[in-house]
């Protein structure tokens, strides 16, 4: 038989140009290494397992460039509704005229790749090299090799901030690609949340390309929350790496409503023991919209808990791939894991995949997951009606209300409100007024 | 305290029922030269006489098999299998055909009687149950044959049904496993030597429950025995299998295929209970157990249901499965999987919805102790004209130490809105107030466990028809020994 022939790499040409980028030569090392085990994996295809569901062919026959000078205005409509400071990243380059930080405190400090001093470059260094040898992330190693900038928050032990942050993420511009990276190092005792709005100007059609990592230390309190409403011919690919130590809790929630094609995946690394780990989401989908949602939760030592929801409403030809992973190592004994994913499907040619795992290796656990599929319920419908409300009002409030069921899960009440505005309009605009 | 006389007497008890079927019969058999190429198949297919559609059909399933690869998704890991290292035939030499059971070698029949398989035909004795009961490779022996054949139920080794009823075998043979479905089933359709056939036909409701006892005698030979049961409109058939192999070293190898077809108000429920030698504490020997599993539920209001107690073999993937092609029609999957020491499982089913109001129901239990791995992995799927289809699945895994692993792979992929699909998987262990709750009313540690497992898998066992129960609660106990303590 014949050899096959060896398949191209996508963006393996864009790669050589991010290292002429502002960067200089020390990102050229970093990417070179990127590259190498980027290669080394390959680009998941239908064979690759975690992607079964999600084929990222279209991505890889595209043609993309990399983003270069940019300008935008941040599209206020789009992003979470919510004064606070904020961050602005334009094709995954920081933005300072765009940001507003002046409410900052002084324990929490922004640092752009961009503007490192020789000196720190060496803690970087060490802080990629941690993300290496990720045997099952070519698109991390990816963003690695291509990225243009990276920012990074740092939390000094104990400080408490009052005031969440808002990570913006603009993607501006038609066939290029960005990497935007984002580093969140919260020291002990500390307590901060922070916001992601991935969100991209009106019709432009780009791949974003995002990786978020986080490091938790002991007994430190974060909320994470992310809105992903990236303009709708667009692509976007994420992934969030959390490491937690003894005693933290991560409350993290996806809110997925935006591009053609999305992926979010989480995975939190429960270091430490007592951590309470919550890995949340929901996922509004019509027309062809593609929304995959995998969590990867790895219960590395004892007595800490997990708690995983969420729900998505379907309609149209639009796809839903939820994939949940709990992983209890034999040291985890007394861990404590839920998952559940709850989907409806609104019309005949929408789809909903489902791959809950559980790996468990200690005895002492109690974990359970549990998945249901299903449309809008006459019965409930009827109720309602026999309440006197109309039908159509009656569905609305069922929707609304199995949607808000996922998002009541998020702890800071400020922003769970946002999420919720958000979440009617995308239904509004999408269901109910089309 | 010194050891007491109980004691030893206890610890002897637990050595010989280890595995009590580990016995090895000796009498001459006639076998193929090692390997597996062309010639060997067509010296199996002469040897049964086969017509010439049946010699293409296997050719052009080991035509296909040389173009696949051995699949490499299952969380079980094994020594590579040399497929050339194998026996292909291994027949009892002293039996070419039996006419009666007078032909039989008494050393078989003997086997048989250590087994406790009802082999002969007393029809005085209350026994109710007809056996076809397969030695390695060969299918010996079938009883109460000719009742059943006065009913119009045929149930008789399939190379006899290759011969006599040809065009039945050719309807229906790969129809449901087609000969390029998977790698093991590929190779089962190029060199099956034996298995069981049965048709109920239309309208008649089975009397007796029928069975088949799988043994592997031989060493170094692979057992690939094909199993086919159709049940014609409006039939309804029950079925046992038994599966047992003596002690040795080496692994054995085991692909078999099994095929149920349901026509219209027709209902098949196969019960499996599969012991066959698990290797011994350090992992060494077992039978590597790839079976693959298929019904089709063809037309509507039909229903199969699969039962299976796995407590043996070395390595288990095996995923029985329903296609629910007919509107209205049910599928139902009930295992208990044991694993115990180094043993590995992965097992489950797969539910493919395709007629309207199609019905799955899924409830695994799995139990893992020692250094074992027990894996459940399932499908369910929607498909888009799948109106009103509707699951349920219920995975349960109980895990006896901290150096063994239970894992639940579900799969499950929804095209229909008006699916209802419901999922619940739960992971726990036997909990300290349990055991000492049966303890102190005087249960040994073993028993206690063996009385909680076997609550845990209740709902399982309750599918198990009455001859099956009985025996399978004892495995239970069985295969769980030394697991706590």
């Amino acid at each position: 038989m014949a050899l096959q022939p060896v398949a191209k790499l996508p963006f393996e040409g864009l790669i050589a140009d991010a290292r002429s980028h502002k960067l200089g030569k020390w990102h050229s090392k970093l990417s070179e290494r990127a590259l190498e085990q980027y290669a080394e994996i390959g680009w998941p295809g239908p064979k690759t397992e975690s992607w079964k569901y999600t084929s990222l062919n279209k991505i890889a026959s595209g043609t993309f460039s990399l983003a270069g000078e940019y300008s935008a205005i941040v599209p206020e409509d789009m992003i979470m509704p919510l004064t606070c400071p904020r961050v602005v990243l334009v094709n995954g380059v920081l933005n300072k005229e765009l940001s507003n930080l002046e409410h900052l405190i002084g324990n929490l400090s922004i640092t752009s790749l961009v503007d490192i001093e020789d000196h720190q470059k060496t803690f970087f260094d060490d802080l990629f090299k941690s993300e290496e040898s990720k045997g099952d992330l070519p698109l991390t190693h990816l963003n690695t090799a291509i990225l243009s900038d990276a920012v990074m928050l740092e939390i000094t032990e104990g400080s408490k901030c009052e005031l969440p942050l808002h990570i913006i993420s603009i993607g501006s511009g038609n066939g290029i690609t960005f990497a935007p990276r984002l580093i969140v190092n919260v020291g002990i005792g500390a307590k901060v949340d922070f916001i992601e709005s991935h969100v991209g100007c009106s019709d432009s059609a780009y791949f974003s390309n995002s990786v978020t990592q986080l490091y938790l230390g002991d007994n430190s309190e974060v909320g994470h929350y992310k809105l992903q409403n990236d303009s709708r011919e667009s692509s976007h690919i994420s992934l969030t790496r959390a490491v937690i130590d003894d005693g933290a809790s991560y409350d993290n929630f996806t809110m997925s409503v935006g591009a053609k094609l999305s992926r979010n995946e989480v995975r939190a690394h429960l270091k430490g023991s007592g951590v309470e780990c919550c890995i949340n989401g929901a996922y509004l989908g019509a027309a062809d919209q593609h929304i995959d949602n995998t969590t990867f939760i790895e219960h590395q030592a004892e007595g800490s808990s997990s708690r995983e929801v969420f729900k998505g409403v379907l309609d149209d030809t639009a796809r839903g791939v939820f994939q949940g992973k709990i992983l209890v190592h034999p040291e985890a004994q007394k861990t404590d894991g839920y998952q559940m994913n709850r989907a409806m499907l609104l019309s005949d040619k929408a789809e909903i995949d489902s791959k809950p795992e559980l790996e468990i290796y200690a005895d002492d656990v109690r974990c359970s997951h549990g998945a249901t599929v299903g449309e809008l319920e006459d019965e409930l419908i009827f109720y309602l009606c026999a309440r006197g409300i109309d039908r159509e009002s009656a569905r609305r409030m069922l929707i609304g209300a199995y949607i808000s069921d996922a998002i009541d899960e998020v702890k800071n009440i400020d922003i769970r409100s946002s999420i919720q505005i958000v979440a009617e309009n995308w239904l509004k605009q999408n269901l109910y007024e089309k | 305290m010194s050891i007491s006389e109980e004691t030893v007497d206890q610890v002897k008890k637990l050595e010989a029922d280890k595995y009590k079927y580990g016995f090895v019969t000796d009498i001459e058999m006639e076998t193929a030269p090692k390997g597996l190429n062309e010639d060997i198949i067509r010296f199996i297919s002469e040897k049964k006489e086969e017509p010439q559609w049946m010699l293409e059909w296997r050719l052009k399933a080991y035509k296909h098999w040389l173009t696949m690869e051995e699949p490499n998704w299952a969380k079980v890991g094994y020594k590579k299998i040399d497929y050339q290292d194998l026996y292909y035939y291994a027949a009892p030499k002293s039996m070419d055909r039996p006419k009666s059971l007078d032909e039989v070698d008494p050393e078989l029949l003997k086997t048989y009687e250590k087994l406790g398989i009802p082999l002969k035909e007393q029809e005085l004795l209350s026994g109710v149950v007809a056996v076809d009961a397969v030695f390695d490779s060969v299918s010996v022996a079938t009883t109460y044959k000719a009742k059943l054949t006065e009913m119009g139920v045929i149930f008789c080794s399939i190379s006899e049904a290759v011969r006599e009823y040809p065009e039945l075998v050719k309807k229906y043979l790969g129809s449901v496993v087609p000969h390029s479905d998977n790698y093991f089933s590929a190779l089962n359709c190029a060199v099956f030597t034996d298995g069981s056939f049965v048709y109920v036909p239309k309208g008649l409701r089975c009397p007796m429950e029928l069975s088949t006892y799988f043994r592997i005698n031989a060493e170094n030979t692979g057992q690939f025995e094909r199993t086919m049961i159709i049940a014609d409109e409006g039939s309804y058939v029950s079925y046992l299998e038994g599966c047992t192999a003596p002690q040795r070293d080496e692994n054995q190898l085991h692909a078999a295929v099994v095929e149920l077809v349901a026509l219209t108000n027709a209902e098949i429920k196969y019960s499996t209970v599969q012991n066959w030698y698990p290797g011994d504490e350090t992992g060494a020997g077992g039978i590597y157990n790839f079976v693959t599993k298929r019904g089709a539920c063809r037309g509507d209001n039909s229903k199969i249901s699969w039962t299976q107690v796995e407590t043996g073999s070395a390595v288990t993937w095996k995923y029985p499965s329903c296609i629910l092609q007919g509107d209205n029609s049910i599928g139902e999957f009930y295992s208990v999987a044991i694993t115990n020491n180094a043993q590995q499982a992965d097992t489950g089913t797969k539910m493919i919805h395709l007629g309207k109001n199609t019905k799955s129901t899924i409830i695994s239990k799995g139990i893992s102790a020692g250094r074992a791995d027990n894996t459940y992995r399932g499908l369910v799927k929607i498909m888009p004209k799948a109106e009103g289809a509707r699951n349920f699945t219920q995975c349960d895994s109980l895990l006896i130490g901290n150096t063994c692993g239970a894992h639940t792979v579900p799969y499950i992929e929804t095209r229909n809105p008006t699916a209802r699909v419901e999922h619940e998987a739960t992971t726990s262990k036997i909990s300290e107030d349990q055991m000492f709750y049966c303890q102190q009313r005087g249960l040994s540690p073993e028993e206690a466990v063996s009385l909680i497992v076997n609550g845990f898998c209740k709902e399982v066992m309750k599918e198990l028809p009455m001859e099956f129960a009985v025996e399978a609660q004892k495995l239970i106990g069985i295969s769980l020994e030394g697991s706590v303590g």
